[in-house]
């Protein structure tokens, strides 16, 4: 200690019997004490240590790519801005936290200590005691006049370049000295993480177990059966098995996968097992967010019942009714039928957005009502607006096939009927509607499976708003529209799974029971 | 699919080499004796006369790509011949056709230029798809290297992780600390948690409108605008609004958050703290909008208003919007707007002599800050070529980059240094924005904005709709953000311990007085709405029509007035002989009249609910004291019907 003091002073004897500049403020001697680490698996950084010098108002620190022992003999690297030092530092009683640089800004990573450069730059020497980090003053560091020495990971050296750094501390005045520097090289090799390149082994290992598994049963039967007609049956339909096998039967087993694991937008690709939990959390407590002792679950499923059976009952009525205004002799049946179809014809899509314009505060609606009812907007106008204009979308293809099936019952029946004098309800009642039911029954049972899973009307037309608490379903969403928030906007993969499995197990309960109720699977011609 | 053609081709070489064991087969019988040595034509000690080798061979040392990053990298090399090169793609969202593109394909033009070692595979991503698109890519491992985002999304996008790594590489190690220094206050937009995702290429903000003529007529020197205090910024409003009823000094959507961070950052205060912790409930956000509120409000004499005897008018027009305001201006009615670089090319058109410039310094001189929206480039962690993305985001983002794209396409720039390039210096669209945009704030990349906007718009409603106090106005907003972000409260959403919170449904709304919340006792009379329903009393309003029935063919108008509306006109409308109109009213005895166009009090027989017949007369003989009761049930007695039939049917 005692000869490096005496070493920079006769440095600093020297630089002035040198110069021979008599004024008050001289150059501050070059820094002559530095040590230099790239080793610190730093990405494209170096880990860089200095001793101050007396007499410095600052420290300019220079990249090159070659080495240098005065500034005119620098090359800059390429990431140095031409005619400025790469980073400084500045010396100054301690100012108070300078309250203009935010913290984000404090890019360069430095500290300072009142003990000399420390032997091992090693990554965590800092945490060692006299270690203090500096305040900043438009990004760079200040640090204060009594620290002997700073560490600072360089920032800014690409990675497996030689990059050389000298240090030229700076006097009041601006002067400095650029000759006798202590000029060190180092390089960087550390890299910065780089994501896994995504995996599809399992995924093809998955599809050939399905692929190969199905073949081999077709096979097996292919051998076992007695026929040569059923025989060519199996070939035929294998081709149509492996195409769903692949493009649904594998992402459906994929989604029942997923929904036991954490996978999520956060963690992708490294999800892990975590068993019922994301079936759990559908009705925990932590995903009440308003704290009405429901996460959601309950409303959005009363809220997907109504919709589904308001959307499909309607469908059905205004089907039969008008189904049977077109039947009834009406004039101008075609242009009838045309008109009607016009809801049906107009892509979904394009209806929904009409809607959307016509039924906004400032839309059409309003206007030609001079009302000013927020449609989209107030809860219970929401809900109705959209179970209105799915109804409006759907009742005319209900009115289509039920008219067709009208068609279809035999005339002579009524004739019958009249004769005997039955009157037009017993006569809907007993004849129409018996001979309607093999047709609506399907109707009925495929509707509802749509419409509980309809997507497109509800996320054009409010997204499932408005909303009600951050986190939670918004008041017309339904499951699959909610489902599609948590999957595709919060990213939480694993969750959205178990709602889509539930929605799925939802759907499979809901169709068995109906075809058993209804007998619908026995009705035969 | 590599590993397909390989098969393939090691398959078809197999059947070739037996094809070609077939047909060479008789063709060499002859033996010959065996000469050890080097039988690599390529070695430097390769022995022509060998036959069999004998692993002697010596290469010479194999220059050639020694970058692992680069394209056309040789494991082999021992030497680098600086042959890399760098296959990069970039996906970039300006519009087809658009001046933007034009200037990018510049730029695109001028890397390419002075890089001649990179190869460049750009491809466009319309701007509402790019983000999802990223998103998805990365997931799947073929991100583009390079690619265009605003900062608003990148702390979203960056919390997407790809086996643990975010999907977002942090540029912070690759820039010198003077590179960073360049970008100044902007990089804090795109810089989460210390990261920073992204360079800033270009941005957008608000500034100070100023209309020449309002400002000449009231005699105001504007010469020096750019460098004027607060104060007289102020005192050149307070008189411009003084020339007349109808002029104001200033107009801007005091009721919009975006437009309400410049005077919080004015007054010192911050959306965020350091650690992104929210920080709306501030004596800063209480200052400003006390502020704003003398601004619309005035204040009187002994105040700490600009005039001579303390006093101050109000400068501000109430209920301006984003909709009039521009409106006022082009009319020449208020002499300063706030409003960004968007609306410049449509006040230009409307030939308003106006001028733009930066907003003053606060009172506490700082710069009023805006919020700057900005667009920069990013770079995918899962590039190949890291380093050399780097140099290119660095060029796309650099200075030449943001002088070309502020030429071609008007893009502010936003690094300061720009605007002193001569180029941008003349072009005063760019460069008059630009010095307002350079003092504000990066919009924060936190994926938390997002629960910001609509507490904070809540809040101004509150506090220039409501009369809320704004302190309380400040404490329901962090609450709301709070709760919203999910993230413990640091306020007392329940100050006065009446179990409602100041936010959310059910709000209480004096959270200062523990007798006053939702569903509270509320006697009427006392002036104060302690059930917050917005009325003094239980609002059990009920509608009431009242009616005059008259066959007086001279009565064309007929106004009701009466206690219920504070005695003030309301036209009824006429169904043949029946004129009524209908009111709202709530509990209470309400005395009420007609009048004719004339003015006349119109009858005297009044007729109540079940068809009794009174008379209602005052004291000088006129009707107008017929009267009605709102029981606090809701059920109406008394006289709504007034009888008025013409003289002669009377007569007769």
């Amino acid at each position: 200690m005692k000869g490096q003091m005496a070493g920079i002073s006769a440095t600093a004897l020297l630089a002035l019997l040198l110069l021979s500049i008599p004024t008050a403020q001289a150059a501050p001697p070059p820094v002559s004490e530095a040590s230099i680490d790239g080793d610190v698996d730093l990405n494209n950084r170096v880990r860089y240590a200095f001793q101050t010098v007396p007499e410095a108002a600052g420290y300019d620190i220079y990249y090159s790519t070659e080495t240098f022992s005065n500034l005119t003999e620098i090359v800059p690297t390429t990431s140095s801005v031409t005619g400025f030092p790469d980073a400084w530092i500045t010396v100054s009683q301690e100012p108070a936290d300078d309250p203009s640089t935010q913290e984000t800004l404090k890019f360069f990573r430095c500290w300072w200590s009142l003990n000399p450069i420390p032997d091992s730059l090693a990554a965590d020497f800092q945490a060692e005691e006299g270690w203090l980090e500096p305040t900043f003053s438009v990004g760079m560091p200040v640090i204060p006049p009594d620290a002997v020495s700073v560490v600072c990971d360089l920032p800014g050296i690409v990675r497996g370049q030689e990059v050389y750094v000298a240090t030229v501390a700076i006097g009041e005045d601006g002067s400095s000295v650029d000759e006798g520097l202590e000029v060190l090289s180092a390089i960087t090799i550390a890299e910065s993480e780089r994501p896994p390149d995504p995996d599809m082994t399992s995924v093809y290992i998955a599809i050939g177990v399905i692929v190969g598994g199905l073949c081999l049963t077709a096979i097996v039967l292919y051998f076992l059966s007695p026929s040569r007609r059923e025989r060519s049956g199996y070939l035929f339909v294998l081709p149509a098995i492996l195409l769903l096998a692949t493009l649904t039967f594998y992402p459906v087993g994929y989604g029942i996968y997923l929904s036991f694991t954490d996978e999520s937008a956060e963690n992708y690709g490294e999800g892990e097992f975590v068993g019922l939990d994301n079936y759990e959390l559908l009705f925990s407590d932590e995903r009440d967010y308003d704290g009405d002792g429901d996460p959601g679950f309950w409303r959005t499923f009363t809220f997907t019942l109504i919709w589904t059976f308001g959307c499909v009952i309607m469908h059905m009525l205004l089907g039969v009714l008008f189904a049977m205004l077109l039947e009834s002799g009406i004039i101008g049946k075609v242009a009838w039928r045309t008109i009607l179809l016009i809801p049906w014809a107009v892509p979904g899509y394009i209806s929904v957005i009409m809607w959307r314009g016509m039924l906004n505060r400032f839309g059409w609606v309003n206007g030609v009502l001079t009302s000013d009812i927020d449609y989209l907007g107030l809860d219970s106008w929401a809900k109705f607006s959209v179970i209105f204009v799915n109804i409006w979308m759907g009742f005319s293809f209900m009115t289509m096939t039920t008219s067709g099936a009208l068609a279809g019952i035999p005339k002579d029946m009524y004739e019958a009927a009249n004769i005997d004098g039955v009157g037009r309800y017993h006569r809907f009642r007993h004849l129409t509607l018996p001979q309607l039911m093999p047709a609506l029954v399907p109707l009925s049972l495929l509707g509802m499976i749509w419409t509980f899973n309809l997507f497109h009307v509800i996320f054009l037309m409010t997204g499932g708003g408005p909303d009600r608490f951050y986190g939670e379903p918004g008041v017309t969403d339904i499951l699959v529209t909610f489902v599609y928030d948590v999957a595709f906007i919060n990213g939480e993969y694993g969750l959205g799974a178990a709602w889509s499995v539930i929605i799925f197990l939802m759907l499979i309960v809901f169709s068995t029971a109906y075809l058993v109720v209804t007998k619908a699977g026995e009705v035969d011609g | 699919m590599d590993n397909k053609i390989l098969s393939l081709l090691l398959s078809m070489l197999m059947v070739s080499m037996a094809a070609a064991g077939c047909l060479g087969g008789d063709d060499d019988d002859t033996t010959t004796t065996d000469v050890d040595g080097c039988t690599d034509s390529t070695a430097t000690n390769y022995n022509p006369d060998a036959t069999v080798d004998d692993g002697t061979c010596a290469f010479p040392p194999v220059a050639g790509c020694m970058d692992s990053e680069a394209s056309n990298y040789d494991a082999a090399a021992v030497e680098d011949d600086g042959s890399c090169t760098y296959s990069l793609t970039v996906w970039h969202s300006y519009a087809l056709d658009s001046t933007e593109e034009e200037a990018f394909n510049n730029v695109i033009a001028a890397f390419e230029a002075s890089h001649t070692n990179y190869v460049l595979d750009v491809q466009y991503v319309p701007f509402d798809d790019l983000k999802p698109q990223y998103v998805t890519a990365a997931q799947a491992g073929s991100a583009p290297d390079v690619f265009r985002l605003q900062n608003d999304a990148l702390g979203e996008v960056a919390a997407n992780n790809v086996g643990g790594v975010s999907i977002i590489e942090d540029l912070a190690p690759y820039m010198t600390p003077a590179e960073l220094t360049s970008y100044g206050s902007s990089m804090s937009g795109v810089t989460v948690n210390g990261e920073i995702l992204g360079l800033p290429q270009s941005g957008d903000s608000l500034a100070l409108y100023y209309n020449k003529d309002v400002l000449d007529a009231v005699g105001v020197d504007y010469g020096n605008i750019s460098n004027w205090t607060f104060t007289e910024f102020y005192t050149a409003a307070v008189t411009a609004s003084m020339a007349s009823d109808d002029h104001w000094g200033l107009c801007f959507p005091y009721k919009a958050a975006y437009q309400f961070w410049p005077w919080l950052t004015g007054y010192g205060g911050a959306i965020f703290d350091d650690s992104g912790n929210p920080t709306i409930n501030s004596a800063s956000t209480v200052s400003a909008m006390q502020t704003i509120q003398l601004a619309l409000y005035g204040q009187p004499a002994g105040g700490t208003g600009v005039l001579p005897d303390g006093s101050s008018p109000a400068v501000l027009k109430a209920g301006c919007d984003w909709g009039n305001m521009e409106d006022m201006f082009k009319d020449n009615e208020v002499a300063f707007i706030i409003q960004g670089p968007w609306a410049y090319s449509g006040i230009e058109a409307s030939n308003v002599n106006f001028g733009h410039t930066v907003m003053p310094l606060s009172v506490l001189e700082i710069p009023f800050s805006p919020f700057v929206g900005m667009k920069g480039w990013s770079v995918s962690s899962g590039s190949d070529s890291k380093a050399a993305a780097v140099t290119l985001t660095k060029y796309l983002s650099g200075y030449d980059s943001q002088v070309e794209f502020a030429k071609t396409a008007k893009l502010l720039p936003v690094m300061s240094s720009v605007l002193d390039h001569p180029d941008v210096a003349s072009d005063s669209v760019v460069a008059g924005f630009g010095a307002q945009m350079a003092r504000g704030f990066g919009a924060p990349a936190y994926a938390a904005m997002g629960a910001v906007w609509g507490p904070v718009d809540s809040m101004l409603a509150d506090v220039f709709d409501n009369g809320m106090d704004p302190a309380d106005a400040a404490r329901k907003a962090q609450a709301a953000i709070e709760k919203a972000l999910g993230i413990p409260l640091t306020v007392d959403d329940d100050a006065d311990d009446d179990g409602f919170s100041i936010d959310g449904a059910d709000a209480d709304c004096n959270d200062n007085d523990a007798t006053v919340y939702p569903g509270a006792d509320d006697p009427e009379g006392d002036g104060i709405d302690q059930n917050c329903d917005g009325i003094d009393g239980v609002d059990v309003s009920v509608s009431v029509t009242l009616m005059v029935h008259t066959d007086d063919s001279m009565i064309t108008a007929v106004d009701f007035k009466g206690a219920y509306a504070g005695w003030s006109l309301s036209a009824g409308t006429q169904d043949g002989m029946m004129w009524s109109v209908d009111i709202t009213v709530n509990p209470g005895t309400y005395e009420w009249g007609a009048q004719d166009q004339d003015g006349t009090w119109l009858g005297t027989m009044g007729e109540d609910a079940d068809g009794n017949v009174a008379e209602c007369t005052d004291d000088t003989g006129a009707g107008a004291n017929c009267s009605f009761t709102v029981a606090a049930d809701g059920t109406v007695t008394g006289i709504m019907k007034i009888h008025k039939m013409a003289m002669s049917m009377s007569a007769a």
